[in-house]
């Protein structure tokens, strides 16, 4: 009982933010590195840590009361689905890899040197998936009730206020940025970022076949956002926020009353007060002026700087508009684990912050 | 670069048999679904309740048929039949006549169809030919003539067709009346046959009607229900009752009568039937079509709660009433709490909060008894001086706590401490609530014996109150108006001051009973402080001056002069001071204030306003009574005791607690539940914050200041359901003004009123509006208890009333009552609103009525002969003289005649005389009139003056009358003999009944009314 209640205890500790998302980036590189899991054994082994431990977390009282509300459910069905369809491709990238080094062309290559009729080849097929997911719809509709809950009321807004599953990733940004960064800017420049990608990337190796070998960086940075920042900020949204938007352990009791403080300071304030030991300008192009500087560096210099340095690789391969606007999007990307970051650490509220303008970064 | 050809496609990419296999299975699984989908979808409660409510309905209705044939099919339906027989029979012998005469009848059919008809053409083209005729007269003139040959010429053949047809109808209606001849015996039997079975063959139709028959399951089956079921969703619009969804109203549709079938039909009223068919319990006042509530106006949930538009038992939102009822329901139907159900049915003990969002205006509440108690003791306890309630502060109630603005001269301060302390400890009844030592304080209350930190923490809290205690105290003695008492000479006599008490009427509003526990709705006795212990509060000179003239000491007191002489004061007060309170509150400790912790919370109220130094500066400036005085008066504001008491310098503060206005629609969530796991409802909420009201800072780490504050009241479980009820019905009015209690005019006079017998406790010694008298049980002769008072309204007139509320004279009506109606002191403005209070709750004229009645001599003389005649004497005194006759029992006289005049209403006295046992049961008046098997009143005396004894008066009457017949028709009417009799009696107060000129009336109008002329002949002699 004692061990139940340590181990609950220290994934309560472990899931708050930080260490989740250290955890997950760094358990992500490593994770796709290590071959043994990408096979169908690893799979299993996978899998049975993964149903086992949230079926056994299913008999703690608190847990089940989260995760069985009918619209987390599907949450819980994301985890697993997700979770499979990235241990399939990993295997069969690590496979089509094992093949090709072999000089053998991708499983996808055989079959793509075949040609069958679309009847019934591909719309049975389609046919018969349309036909069990309405059933599986039809009885998911009868035993778990639609989540209904009171009437709306503009005055009074549930507790916690949780946006639709699908954005809750998004509400995770508002924690850390300002609301038309996380709410306008950002899912704007997804939005775009992903549809630009097919113009940035034109490197056709991995065209119609799983490969990890050929396009390693890519697809780490791309599972990085969609796993990490995306997939997992949900899971976190769902499972781990809770009343006033609080963090709170898989295993701990929702409580309205938890308070958590938040004392959170601007980059500004560090630099004139606590170095500087002066108070700040008046003006706020002079007193925002570092933080402006960061950004600015951040964003128009580092590009260049890369360019040289670090990205020299992709500088060269890529044309410069091409380079230039690949990088900005990864740095936007990025912004976000930095700024998560900076403010565990540095408990960092904005680093520009002119609320003359409503303008915070 | 040529392009490379394409493959040849090969057979196929997957194994098509087993694709169909999957296919097979997967429709197989969909096709499953699809059924489940419909039975999940046509299985609903609602329709197993409907099903089980119809076979019921069936054997109920069954065996009504059943018993209405047993009824039907007696002797006398058995003759009748034989009866009908026999004139079967006796029609049969007439066949042949029979025969001819419906012969002929076929006959004329035809002629008369044909005839008929040519009436009808004629007729049409009669109107067109005069419209012809009349357009030539208008517009052509010279072509008039022709037309009107035409128009003549139609006219007469239209004649012609109506003698025609009539007289064929003649020949048709003689020979049905010979037909009808025949068959008259039978047609008569038959239609009293049918007559007697009326109600057995209805309910026999019914009964066919509710049999679950093929048709029924037709009808009702899965899909085909579609179509025109019998089973359906029952539901009632009610446009004038809204749900709030904040940014609009929505009309509320009531469905409950879909699972209640019975509650709106009689004949489901016995226990043994399912709770959920059942008759509502008040159909004559609520659901019922012919109730002031019916069900199409007011619907359930308006007044239930619950979620209006649900079908089934969960969704609906009923609430469980106790735990028990809980795990059965849980059991049965699956219930589960619903957070989301914000407004869910109220549990049935708490049913009564339903009324009050709409009567809130309204003072009593008769016929909810839980919601009357709740409200009484809200309003008694003083809830609404700490949180504001608009329906009740619209009322204007005065303040409950005695005034504390001269307590320095009236009570030691010892006594204030330990009062402050604890007021059950001095008296257990009391309303005062405990304000400190609670369990955010001292919390002695845990199972487990404390910890070494709790122990800490309740010893820190003792001494802030201790401290907290002296302060108070300190400021309200140091703010104290001086008020001299000035020593009483002489010393009174103990047992007569005993039997004063008791005999004066104190004991209407106060009990003096150590023992005594508090009952604020059983009975109007506990309506001021009881008067156990007395004597250790307050001197006996003190209790002299006080009792001698209230308001003198206090002019906002509710105690009224009793006008007692300066004896009988001192009598009083001294018994008064020889009720000491019990040893132990006297031998409790002070408190000691702790110097430190006063500074605490008078530098905690200084940086209210002040910086930390200023602060600390100013309180450097006072000395320990100085800081006392000032933390004394902040605590005052802080704890809100001058919502209940007059304080001097709180003489405009604001309450201090929540509004309750909308308490009972308060979102859920909008409650602290604090650390304490009890189910988030509004009422287990409210009953726990009121049975312990500091219980949610329990496991909280909070300084004083932070701390709750509402006081415990000590409310018995019995209180606390009532005081819930009350709460839960203070909701956001969610419907039109249609459906919302107004008061008419009658009704708001009635209120004012009602608010005024609250105030000042009125039914704590009389009876009226079927309530109080609480004292009248503590007098054995029931003609020495203060009047039963019932119907006043009707009996006296305005004036006297209005003089005698302002100032009652002792003996001025029963000179022999020991007991004295007190002086209250009314305003102009309560005494008429108590008189129209009074007249309107008899429908009675008011304010104006006419000064001078019409008699006759005659009726006048016939009076005066009956009121001898029945010896109405020998208890009425006519006069002061009457009563103060050597040798007269004053206790067993009827009142004075004299002040009939003055003070009753004239048309009251003849309806007193015709029925004292309707306008007061268990009078001592004889009913002289007793009413006869139909309910009607009649005089004997029509009868009794026939006796050989009356001979003489028998006499005198016919002279009166002018014949003995006139006499004898005016003593049997009670209407004429009782009138006459008021006409006497109302001359007894005028001219001590000598003679019946004086009734004041104009020589005119007499005159006119003697010789039956209409009052317009009096012209301008009828104004005086």
């Amino acid at each position: 009982m004692a061990l139940i209640e340590f181990v609950k205890n220290a994934i309560d500790f472990l899931s708050a933010p930080q260490y989740l998302v250290t955890g997950a980036l760094i358990g992500l590189v490593l994770a796709i590195h290590w071959r043994p899991i990408w096979t169908p054994k690893g799979g299993a082994v996978l899998f049975a840590l993964l149903a086992g431990g949230i079926g056994l977390s299913y008999l703690d009282p608190n847990f089940n009361k989260v995760a069985t509300l009918p619209d987390n459910v599907p949450i819980v069905g994301m985890i697993f689905l997700v979770g499979f369809f990235f241990w399939f491709s990993m295997t069969q990238a690590y496979a089509n890899d094992r093949r090709i080094a072999e000089g053998r062309p991708p499983f996808e290559g055989e079959d793509s040197a075949q040609k069958v009729f679309s009847w019934p080849d591909l719309v049975y097929v389609e046919l018969i998936c349309l036909v069990i997911v309405m059933a599986v719809m039809i009885v998911w509709s009868i035993y778990l009730k639609a989540p209904l809950e009171e009437p709306a009321n503009p005055t009074d807004s549930p507790n916690p206020a949780k946006a639709p599953w699908y954005f809750l990733g998004l509400q995770e940004m508002l924690v850390y940025f300002d609301p038309w960064l996380a709410g306008v800017a950002f899912p704007s420049i997804i939005i775009v970022g992903l549809m630009a990608i097919p113009y940035i990337d034109t490197n056709p190796k991995g065209n119609g076949y799983f490969t990890f070998r050929e396009r390693r960086w890519e697809i780490t940075i791309f599972l990085t956002g969609f796993l990490v920042l995306w997939c997992m900020l949900i899971v976190l949204g769902t499972f781990l926020r809770g009343p006033n938007w609080n963090f709170f352990g898989p295993y701990e009791f929702w409580d309205v009353n938890k308070l958590v403080p938040l004392n959170n300071i601007n980059l500004s304030e560090i630099i004139w007060i606590k170095v500087l030991k002066r108070s700040l300008p008046n003006f706020w192009l002079i007193r925002e002026m570092f933080g402006l500087a960061v950004v600015g560096f951040y964003v128009a210099a580092l590009p260049l700087v890369f360019s040289k340095t670090l990205l020299r690789r992709f500088y060269e391969k890529m044309d410069p508009v091409r380079y230039f606007i690949g990088v900005s999007l990864a740095l936007m990307m990025l912004a976000l684990p930095i700024k998560m970051y900076l403010r565990w650490i540095f408990n960092l509220k904005y680093i520009v912050a002119i609320p003359e303008f409503a303008f915070n970064i | 670069m040529p392009r490379k050809p394409p493959a040849e496609p090969i057979d196929h990419h997957y194994d098509i048999p087993r694709l169909n296999r999957a296919f097979w299975w997967s429709a197989a699984a969909l096709t499953l679904a699809f059924i489940v989908m419909i039975v999940a979808d046509y299985n609903r409660d609602w329709k197993t309740f409907q099903r089980v409510f119809l076979r019921l309905d069936a054997k109920q209705t069954r065996d009504a048929a059943l018993a209405a044939r047993q009824k039907a099919l007696d002797d006398e339906h058995t003759k009748l039949v034989g009866e009908l027989r026999q004139a079967r029979a006796e029609i049969a012998t007439h066949q042949t006549t029979l025969h001819q005469l419906d012969a002929q009848l076929k006959a004329l059919d035809p002629k008369i169809y044909l005839a008929d008809q040519q009436y009808k053409f004629t007729k049409a083209s009669f109107d067109a030919e005069r419209y012809k005729y009349e357009d030539r007269l208008a517009n052509d003139r010279r072509a008039a003539p022709s037309a009107k040959r035409d128009f003549d010429r139609i006219s007469q053949e239209l004649d012609q067709r109506t003698v025609a047809l009539a007289t064929l109808k003649k020949q048709d209606a003689e020979i049905r009346a010979r037909v009808d001849a025949i068959n008259a015996k039978k047609k008569e039997l038959e239609s009293t046959i049918e007559k007697r079975t009326a109600a057995f063959r209805l309910s026999r139709d019914k009964y066919v009607s509710l049999k679950q028959d093929t048709l029924f399951q037709l009808r009702n089956a899965a899909i085909l229900d579609m179509i025109n079921p019998t089973l359906r969703v029952q539901q009632v619009q009610l446009p004038d009752q809204f749900i709030n969804v904040n940014f609009m109203k929505i009309p509320k549709v009531d469905r409950c009568t879909t699972c209640h079938v019975g509650a709106d039909r009689k004949g489901f009223e016995d226990p043994k039937i399912k709770e959920v068919f059942r008759t509502h319990p008040a159909l004559h006042r609520m659901v019922g079509s012919e109730s002031m509530h019916p069900a199409t106006t007011f619907g359930c949930t308006p007044c239930h709660g619950g979620r209006d538009r649900a079908t089934s038992f969960w969704s609906a939102g009923h609430s469980p009433e106790t735990e028990a009822q809980e795990r059965a329901w849980t059991k049965k139907y699956d219930w589960e709490f619903d957070k989301f159900n914000e407004n869910p049915v109220l549990p049935l003990k708490y049913a009564e909060a339903g009324c009050y969002r709409c009567h809130s205006s309204e003072t009593n509440f008769g016929d909810a008894p839980t919601l009357d108690s709740g409200m009484r003791v809200v309003e008694t306890l003083g809830c609404w001086g700490c949180h504001r309630i608009e329906g009740l502060e619209k009322q204007g109630i005065p303040k409950v706590g005695p005034s504390l603005e001269k307590i320095g001269s009236k009570l030691s301060k010892d006594w204030t401490t330990r009062w402050v302390m604890n007021p059950p400890s001095f008296r257990a009844n009391t309303r005062m609530p405990n304000f400190f030592y609670l369990e955010n304080f001292v919390d002695v209350s845990g199972p487990t014996p404390p910890t070494a930190a709790q122990k800490k923490m309740n010893e820190d809290g003792r001494v802030e109150n201790d401290t907290m205690v002296n302060a108070i105290v300190s400021y309200l003695y140091d703010r104290s108006k001086p008020a001299e008492v000035p020593p009483v000479p002489g010393r009174g006599d103990v047992a007569r001051g005993q039997k004063l008490l008791a005999e004066r009427g104190c004991f209407g509003c106060h009990l003096a009973d150590p023992n005594a526990q508090r009952d604020l709705t059983g009975t109007y006795r506990q309506f001021g402080p009881n008067l156990a212990g007395i004597g250790s509060k307050a001197s006996r000179d003190w209790i002299y001056h006080w009792i001698s003239n209230p308001k003198q000491w206090n002019p906002d007191t509710k105690m009224p002069n009793l006008r007692l002489s300066p004896e009988d004061a001192l009598d009083i007060a001294e018994y008064l001071s020889t009720l000491k309170a019990p040893p132990a509150f006297d031998q409790a400790g002070l408190p000691k204030t702790d110097e430190k912790t006063l500074e605490q919370i008078a530098l905690y109220f200084e940086m209210s306003t002040k910086t930390l130094f200023d602060a600390k500066a100013d309180l450097a400036k006072m000395d320990l009574h100085g800081k006392e005085v000032y933390t004394g008066k902040n605590l005052i504001a802080h704890y809100g005791c001058y919502a209940c008491h007059a304080i001097p310098g709180f003489e405009d503060a604001k309450p201090i607690g929540t509004e309750l206005t909308e308490e009972g629609s308060k979102a859920v969530h909008r409650l602290d539940f604090g650390f304490i796991h009890i189910p988030h409802t509004r009422q287990d909420w409210f009953w726990t914050k009121l049975h312990t009201p500091r219980v949610f800072d329990r496991n909280r780490a909070r300084g004083w200041e932070e701390k709750l504050r509402m006081p415990n009241f000590r409310f018995s479980d019995r209180e606390l359901d009532q005081v819930v009820t009350a709460v839960l019905g203070f909701q956001q009015l969610n419907a039109a003004s249609s459906v919302v209690k107004e008061l008419s005019p009658r009704e708001e006079a009635i209120e004012k009123g009602r608010r005024i017998v609250k105030n000042h406790n009125c039914q704590g010694c009389h009876v009226f509006e079927g309530v109080g008298g609480s004292y009248r049980s503590l007098v054995a002769d029931p003609s020495l208890a203060p009047p039963i008072i019932q119907g006043e309204g009707a009996k006296v007139q305005p004036d006297w009333l209005f003089g005698f509320l302002q100032a009652p004279k002792t003996g001025q009506i029963r000179p022999w009552l020991e007991v004295h109606m007190p002086t209250f002191g009314f305003t102009d403005q309560e005494l008429n609103e108590l008189t129209r209070y009074f007249a309107a709750l008899d429908r009675a004229e008011y304010p104006f009525l006419i000064a001078d009645y019409v008699t006759t001599p005659g009726t006048w003389a016939a009076g005066k002969k009956v009121f001898e005649l029945l010896k109405c004497a020998q208890c009425h005194p006519r006069s002061i003289e009457d009563m103060n006759r050597p040798g007269v029992d004053r206790a067993s006289l009827a009142p004075n005649l004299q002040m009939a005049e003055t003070r009753l209403r004239h048309d009251w006295i003849n309806s007193w005389i015709l029925r004292p046992d309707e306008w007061m049961p268990g009078t001592r008046m004889p009913t002289n009139f007793p009413k006869n098997d139909d309910g009607h009143r009649v005089s004997p005396l029509g009868g009794l003056i026939d006796s050989p004894q009356f001979a003489k008066d028998r006499e005198e009457f016919a002279k009166l009358f002018g014949s003995d017949e006139a006499a004898k028709q005016f003593l049997s009417s009670p209407d004429a003999v009782t009138r006459a009799l008021r006409d006497y009696v109302w001359t007894i107060g005028i001219n001590g009944g000598t003679a019946p000129v004086p009734l004041k009336a104009p020589a005119a109008t007499q005159t006119a009314s003697g010789f039956g002329a209409p009052p317009a002949a009096a012209g301008p002699a009828g104004t005086h």
